[in-house]
Formats: C-alpha cells, sequence, structure tokens
C-alpha cells in the first residue's frame, strides 16, 4: 500500500517537476534572448526616465508654488496675528479682512464715485491691456515684416537701433524723457496726462519691450519659406495683400505670443503708466497698488462706518508688517484675473503654436 | 474638473454669441459705408495705382518697407533717441536742479554745465562698489546664459512630450512669466517682511533638515565647486523665475520641427536620446540665439547694478511716483547707465558670437 502511494507521488511529482523545470527553461531562454533582453533594457529606461521626470518636475513646481502658497497663507491670515511665530503655513485664525482692505486700496469697484468706467480700476486695466495690445500686435507685426522681408536702405541699422532700445534699462532715460514730454507735444498731442497716450505710443512701436515684439516677428517671419511669398506675387498681389492674407495668417504662433505677453506686461506695468501720469487720468491697478500711503484713509473710513474688525489696534496703519501684508494682498488679488485668463487661454496658446507648423 | 470647464466654456460661448449679435450689425453698418467711399478712393487713385504697379516688385518693395517702418522709425526717435542723446549730454554734465515745485509736482528743467569726463572718471576712480558690483553682475548675467538655455530647453523637451498633468504643470511653469513685474516686485518687497519673519521662525526645521553646503562639504569636494553648485541650488527658483519666455519660446520651435523627420528616425531605430541630439537640437538652434539675447537682456536689467545706479537718480526713492523730489548727481547717473549700456552691448556681442557657432539652419 505505502509503496504504491509513494510511487504515485513520485510519478505525480515528476512531471510537476518537468514543467517546473520547463518553464524555469524557457524564463532562462526568454531572459537570455537578444530582442527580448533589448526590450526590457528600453522599457525600464522608460520607466526610470518617467520617475526622474516626475520627481523633477514634482520638485520644480513645489519651488514655484511654495513662495506664491506662503503669500497666500499670509493673506488669509488675520491682521492682528501677523507675527505669530506658531503659525507655518495655517493660519490661525483665518479672516478676508486683509482682501476686504486691498480690494480698496485698489479701487477695483470704486462704488462711491459717480462715473463709473473712470473709477473701475478693474475695468480700465482690461481696457488698456486689451488695446495696447492689438495695437502692439499690428504695430509690431508690420515693422517685424518689413525688417524680415522688406529690403530698403537702411533696413539692417534701423534694426539693430530697434534691438539697442531692448538695452537700455528705462531708468537710464527717465529724466530726459520726464523732461522731454510735457514740453515738446508729439505732432501737438500731449502725452503726460493723456488717456490715449499708451495707445500712441504702442503705435509708434515705443510700448512696452515693443523691441521684443519685432524681433519676435522678424524671426518669425524669416523662417517663413520664400516660395509662400514669391507664389503669392506670381499671382499678382502686392505686398499689402501678400502680407495680410499670406504671410500675417501663417504667422499665428507669434501673434498669439506677442498678445499674450503684450497682454500681462501692460497688467503688469508700472513705469509707462506713471510716467504718462495716468494714475490721476485714468487709474490702473498697477498705479493703485504702490500707493500705500492712501491706507489711512481707508482704515478711517472702515472705523467711521463703524466696522469693528480692526479695533484694539490705534495705528495699525502705519506698521510696516501691516502694510507689507496689505502690499501682498493687493498684488495677488491683481495677479487673480490674469491666473484665471491664463488658465483657459493655455490649451489654445499651445495648440495655436503647434498649428504654425507649416514647414513640414 | 470637467463639469466647471464645461460650464465656463457654456458661458463664454454664450458671451461670445451676444458679443457677435451686437457686433455684426455694427460690423455690416460700417461695411455699408466704408465700401463706398473705398470704391471711390480707388477710383481717384487708380492712375496712381496703375503708375506703382509699373515699378519693378523690388522697389515696390522697398517702398512699402520704409512705409511700414515710418511710425516705429518716428516713435524711435521722439521717444528714444531724444532722450538717449539728452542722457548723453548729461554724462558730460554737471546737470542741476533749475526749479521743482513742491505742492504742483511740476518739474520745471535742469541746468547744465559742460564738465568734460569727470564723471566717467569719477564713476571709474573714485566711486567705493561701481567697478565691483557691475563686475559682478556681468558674471552673474555670463553665469545665467547656459543655465537658463539649458534648463529652458530641458523643461521644454519635457512639455512637449505627453504624460498626465502636462496642463497644470505647463500652467506653473509660466506662473513666473505673468508675476515678473516691477510693480509685484516692489509690492512683494514690502511684503517679504512678513517673510522674513516666517522663515525665521520655520528656519529651526528646513536649515537642519537638509543643508546642501554641508552635505556637499561633508563629500570632501572642493570648495570652489561647493560654492557654485550650492549657489546654484539657491538661485534655482530665479532660474525658474528667469526662464519663463525661453521656454515658451523653445516650445514653440520643438512643435515647429517637421514631423517627417522624427517619423523617419524612429523607422531607422533611433532611441529618444539620439532623436534630441541630432533633430531637436539642430533644429531649435537658431532659437538659442533667440533665447540667449533675451536672457542676457533680462538679467542684466534684474542684476544689482541698477539699484547703484538709481541710488544717484534722485534723493528719495522718487524715481517713478511722484516727480523727481530731490535731484542729485543725475550727471552720474547718465554716465553710470551709459557705461553699463555700452557693457551690456559687448557682452550679448560675445555672446552672439559665441553662440552663432552652434547655430545650424536647415533650409540653407
Amino acid at each position: 500500500m505505502t509503496n504504491n502511494d509513494v510511487e504515485v507521488k513520485v510519478k505525480e511529482k515528476e512531471p510537476f517537476r518537468k514543467k517546473l523545470k520547463d518553464d524555469w527553461n524557457t524564463m532562462v531562454d526568454s531572459w537570455k534572448d537578444p530582442t527580448k533582453k533589448k526590450i526590457r533594457g528600453k522599457n525600464t529606461l522608460m520607466f526610470f526616465g518617467k520617475l526622474i521626470r516626475g520627481l523633477i518636475l514634482i520638485g520644480l513646481c513645489f519651488v514655484i508654488l511654495l513662495p506664491i502658497f506662503e503669500k497666500i497663507s499670509a493673506a488669509l491670515r488675520h491682521p492682528m496675528t501677523i507675527s505669530d511665530p506658531q503659525v507655518v503655513f495655517i493660519p490661525s485664525q483665518f479672516s478676508i479682512v486683509n482682501f476686504q482692505i486691498a480690494w480698496e486700496l485698489l479701487g477695483v469697484w470704486d462704488t462711491s464715485a459717480t462715473s463709473f468706467a473712470l473709477t473701475s480700476t478693474l475695468l480700465n486695466t482690461v481696457i488698456v491691456s486689451t488695446v495696447t495690445m492689438l495695437i502692439q500686435i499690428i504695430a509690431t507685426a508690420v515693422a517685424g515684416y518689413s525688417f524680415a522681408r522688406l529690403k530698403f536702405k537702411g533696413n539692417g541699422i534701423l534694426f539693430y537701433a530697434v534691438v539697442f532700445t531692448l538695452v537700455v534699462p528705462n531708468e537710464t532715460l527717465h529724466i530726459a524723457r520726464y523732461l522731454l514730454l510735457p514740453n515738446t507735444p508729439f505732432f501737438g498731442i500731449n502725452l503726460v496726462g493723456n488717456i490715449f497716450s499708451l495707445y500712441i505710443l504702442a503705435a509708434f512701436g515705443q510700448g512696452i519691450r515693443s523691441a521684443i515684439f519685432i524681433y519676435l516677428f522678424r524671426q518669425f517671419f524669416k523662417n517663413l519659406p520664400k516660395e509662400l511669398e514669391e507664389s503669392a506675387q506670381v499671382d499678382g498681389a502686392g505686398v499689402i495683400r501678400t502680407f495680410w492674407s499670406v504671410m500675417l495668417p501663417n504667422a499665428r504662433g507669434a501673434i498669439v505670443t506677442v498678445g499674450l505677453f503684450a497682454f500681462v506686461w501692460q497688467w503688469n506695468d508700472y513705469y509707462f503708466a506713471n510716467l504718462l501720469s495716468y494714475s490721476t487720468s485714468f487709474p490702473l491697478l498697477s498705479t493703485k497698488l504702490g500707493a500705500t500711503e492712501r491706507l489711512d484713509t481707508i482704515i478711517n473710513t472702515w472705523r467711521a462706518a463703524g466696522k469693528e474688525v480692526l479695533q484694539g489696534v490705534e495705528d495699525v496703519a502705519q506698521d510696516p508688517k501691516f502694510r507689507g501684508l496689505i502690499a501682498n494682498t493687493a498684488a495677488l488679488l491683481m495677479m487673480l484675473p490674469l491666473l484665471i485668463g491664463y488658465f483657459f487661454v493655455q490649451k489654445q496658446f499651445v495648440e495655436s503654436i503647434e498649428r504654425t507648423g507649416i514647414v513640414g | 474638473m470637467k463639469k466647471i470647464k464645461e460650464f465656463f466654456k457654456k458661458i463664454f460661448s454664450q458671451i461670445g454669441k451676444g458679443l457677435g449679435k451686437v457686433f455684426r450689425p455694427i460690423a455690416k453698418f460700417l461695411k455699408m459705408i466704408l465700401s463706398p467711399i473705398g470704391k471711390l478712393l480707388g477710383k481717384i487713385f487708380a492712375p496712381l495705382n496703375r503708375l506703382f504697379g509699373k515699378i519693378k516688385y523690388e522697389k515696390r518693395q522697398a517702398i512699402w518697407g520704409i512705409v511700414f517702418v515710418l511710425p516705429l522709425l518716428i516713435g524711435f526717435i521722439y521717444f528714444f533717441l531724444i532722450p538717449f542723446c539728452t542722457t548723453i549730454v548729461y554724462s558730460f554734465s554737471n546737470v542741476k536742479n533749475l526749479a521743482y515745485n513742491d505742492e504742483t509736482k511740476q518739474f520745471l528743467g535742469v541746468v547744465t554745465e559742460w564738465v568734460g569726463f569727470d564723471n566717467y572718471k569719477y564713476i571709474w576712480n573714485e566711486h567705493a562698489t561701481f567697478k565691483q558690483t557691475m563686475l559682478s553682475s556681468f558674471g552673474n548675467t555670463l553665469l545665467n546664459i547656459p543655465l537658463v538655455l539649458i534648463f529652458s530647453l530641458i523643461i521644454a523637451v519635457v512639455l512637449n512630450s505627453n504624460f498626465r498633468g502636462r496642463a497644470f504643470v505647463r500652467a506653473v511653469f509660466f506662473m513666473p512669466v505673468i508675476f515678473n513685474s516691477q510693480a509685484i516686485d516692489v509690492a512683494m518687497k514690502a511684503g517679504s517682511i512678513i517673510g522674513e519673519e516666517m522663515e525665521g521662525a520655520n528656519q529651526d526645521i528646513f536649515s537642519n533638515m537638509f543643508n546642501f553646503t554641508d552635505f556637499l562639504t561633508n563629500a570632501n569636494l572642493p570648495t570652489t565647486a561647493v560654492n557654485f553648485l550650492s549657489n546654484a541650488s539657491e538661485s534655482i527658483f530665479d532660474i525658474i523665475s528667469y526662464s519663463g519666455v525661453q521656454i515658451l519660446i523653445f516650445l514653440s520651435g520643438i512643435q515647429s520641427v517637421p514631423k517627417h523627420l522624427y517619423e523617419a528616425a524612429k523607422i531607422e531605430g533611433a532611441t529618444q536620446y539620439e532623436i534630441f541630439w541630432k533633430i531637436t537640437f539642430p533644429m531649435v538652434s537658431p532659437l538659442m540665439l533667440t533665447a540667449a539675447v533675451y536672457t542676457a537682456v533680462d538679467s542684466l536689467l534684474r542684476s544689482e547694478i541698477l539699484t547703484t545706479i538709481n541710488t544717484y537718480a534722485s534723493a528719495g526713492n522718487v524715481t517713478y511716483a511722484g516727480g523727481l523730489g530731490g535731484l542729485t548727481n543725475y550727471g552720474i547717473h547718465s554716465a553710470m547707465s551709459l557705461m553699463f549700456c555700452l557693457s551690456s552691448i559687448l557682452i550679448i556681442a560675445i555672446v552672439l558670437f559665441l553662440l552663432s557657432r552652434l547655430v545650424f539652419y536647415y533650409d540653407e
């Protein structure tokens, strides 16, 4: 009995062992197989590449986002708890007082004034940024095209002069400009205190960093194939027609890039708005941002209205920490529309760049 | 998230439709008015046009080129050249404030008194910090250019590949571009008092947890290498915030590389590494010049030397707002800024010369 049993077991075991051995052999074979080896190597490489890429991207995103989070967390604190040493990230006392004060400081929606359009700095900034963006696109595209494709005497010199303006900081020319602008009107138009002066400067190619846009457009038009232009010319198109119906539609990527930057830089601009004294005639968000001395009156009106948020401390508006906090919050508020807008434009923005690859 | 997106899409499309309804009749009306005027103008200018058509195409191009550039030229002369020449004159003279009305904040003018090269001699020989600051600023710029170029090229390649959360990462990487402005900087500097305080509270935790310099010195690296690496790691945020625009430039360059090149490389069995070095890099290399110029200009315009220069523009911090309160030593300010401009041109020329050897043009 017992012997038989053992034999059966051995018989059962043998194929199992064989199977195991076969499996092992096939495994070794496939392990040694050169093509499979290559595929495996590629896969592990891909995996580690993805891992490293993910780690680097997460780290860099962290580095970018950390200061912004710090600022947001500071902005959400109650002003009375600014110097609480125990707070690291999460405020001990949440409040939106800072945002309310910053809102009034920026004059985003000033309801007290009679005429609406001139007092809502948000609306003003949107108008100014949009219009200058459109004007900048047209003016710099025309100039860039002319530098890239239309050969005339002095073409190169003028282009290098334009590039030279990039290197000269605005501060250098500030006093000379400050003396020049009110004293010598531009074609009879006094640019200082004029609502349209930013548009005029943009139209004449002297907007915010127009030189960079001209450079970009020139590079872009230079890279477009010459055959495009020649075929248009053979078909009897003039210079303007060639530019407008052939070259410009192909420059969509450059147009979108320039438009985005023109908008953002105009939104953030501070120098031009102050030089042309927009702060009084047409207040913008950026001109109000620096004016922290208005805090006193704002807080006094708050107190007069009987709001009890900041009671207890007499001269809170003089406290440099409080001022810093409000400036910080106001900067965040000013950025918010741009960020929201960017999240929506972003996809379209990248796609339009992709579409321009006409070379392929 | 998707629902929110769809909701916003609906709203935006509704707004678009509404705007279209408003603007279409206006456009039609304008067309109705403008088209007869255009026809009339066409009839008036027809002989002129015929005459113009007889001119050679190249000449017509030249004429239109001048017409296209004319507004730029006028603006350039008025808004740049005249102030620039004035600044040159100032740099050779002793500038005194003529009159400044404190109440109206009106600046009436300046008196200039020719002193020759005195201002330049002063800043070069006697000024305490100008030379050192200038050298260190330019050194930083030269260090920044390769770092930013390599970093932004790598990031552009990574952002161009497909992975989960790409849209989010892209959005995050361009955030510094949006946050990058003078007004914001000023406001954030005011807010840095809080930041310092917060750092002071956190210092014990973070600095002990990971001290990069200590780690490197313990690894027996030479001190210069340690300094370089720790500086690079400290300035990583700066590098990121410097390189937003360059990433965009490279991204658009990579995306305009003809797709058939990549397909051919894949069929031939090239690895990703080879594809990068043999296709992407040469095809993107013309954009290196643009990116390098942008980096140089950007980091020069942010360098610390500008603060040294600006202390001479005016006594108080009134360079922008509030006119020109106590104007002092504007001659020295002008001389300094001219020196700065000239040397930055020199640097950019050197960079362009060095980089132009790397560049490969596909068409030619």
